[in-house]
């Protein structure tokens, strides 16, 4: 039998799971009474624990909550008929356009060569593309800042 | 109760009723986070509210890897955590009276709590022990407060509350044990000042 007192982790190790210690603390606390008074204490601490009255919100906070929550809306439906439309919008203007001035678009830009026409394609969409990039990049910075 | 995953997905597709079921279903549990470790009370309404709304934000990133009520109580764990670190009022924890003097009290103590009540001094003094306990719970860091809470009051597993807190089971059940000595120490201090 050990003669030195149980150490604290060892007295809260067998209150707490007693499963877990070995036979001689098992002995030496049934044989101590130091020991058995300071198992006591900690069972005492943990009823008295589990016994504290459990704190409650003074509000109703699921009413407070569901109030800020977004609503379900029909938002997407809307936005990709505005798409379409937007879309329709400008083919419609093209086609117009190339209707009342096609010929004098030929006439004007069928002198320039090939190549020439290919660069000024290739610099119109590249700075479609960047401005593209742009915009979405700051939609997402600013979507982020507006997040809890 | 509805398990957490069709509440989830009720939520993800659009149904409120289902976010306030959760709501209900976890309340208790944030409280308990809130109330331990935020101590200025106007504060505790905002932090609620916020918790909750986050939950809502990310719930669609729930991996259902832990139960749902676990990982809320991560969400208002972190968002008090944040809190008291924006407030500078995260503090470490009570030290431990490790030099020996408190066991030496405690060793004249045993002698006074010790002797045998009867009954109604026993409910006398589980009252009295229930205010001292409250103010000694009080006392002690936010972080040990929490331990103390999930654990006892909760009854969650090491491993839950490692995953609530982010920290190691090892450093749980080590912290678990330091608060609960702490507290024994303080609370037979504080129980013999009362007495004399």
């Amino acid at each position: 039998m050990k003669y030195l007192h149980l150490t604290d982790e060892q007295i809260q190790q067998y209150v707490l799971e007693k499963a877990t210690c070995t036979d001689e603390i098992i002995e030496h606390i049934q044989a101590c009474t130091h020991c058995k008074e300071r198992v006591e204490e900690y069972n005492l601490l943990f009823r008295s624990i589990q016994q504290q009255e459990k704190p409650v919100f003074d509000f109703d906070l699921a009413d407070l909550v569901l109030q800020q929550l977004p609503k379900p809306q029909s938002q997407p439906f809307s936005e990709m008929w505005s798409s379409l439309l937007i879309i329709f919008i400008s083919t419609l203007f093209c086609c117009v356009i190339g209707y009342l001035f096609g010929k004098n678009l030929v006439i004007l830009f069928g002198g320039i060569s090939p190549v020439f026409m290919g660069l000024i394609i290739t610099t119109v969409i590249s700075i479609f593309v960047f401005l593209y990039i742009d915009m979405n990049k700051s939609y997402h910075a600013k979507m982020k800042a507006l997040n809890f | 109760m509805v398990a957490d995953q069709p509440l989830v997905e009720m939520v993800l597709k659009g149904n409120t009723n289902a976010f306030k079921t959760i709501m209900k279903n976890t309340e208790g549990l944030v409280a308990q986070i809130v109330f331990k470790m935020i101590p200025i009370a106007e504060d505790r309404k905002d932090i609620a509210q916020d918790i909750y709304l986050k939950t809502f934000q990310k719930l669609n990133t729930f991996q259902f890897r832990s139960k749902l009520s676990t990982w809320i109580a991560q969400i208002a764990y972190n968002t008090c955590f944040s809190y008291l670190e924006k407030k500078k009022l995260i503090f470490p924890g009570n030290d431990i009276d490790d030099n020996g003097q408190g066991e030496h009290l405690l060793e004249v103590l045993h002698n006074k709590i010790a002797p045998v009540r009867n009954e109604t001094e026993n409910i006398i003094f589980q009252k009295e022990l229930s205010g001292i306990l409250k103010t000694e719970i009080d006392k002690l860091s936010p972080v040990y407060k929490i331990l103390i809470t999930l654990y006892h009051n909760e009854e969650l597993s090491y491993s839950e509350i490692g995953e609530i807190t982010s920290l190691p089971e090892g450093t749980v059940k080590s912290y678990l044990f330091r608060a609960r000595k702490t507290l024994r120490n303080n609370l037979l201090l504080t129980y013999k000042k009362e007495a004399l």
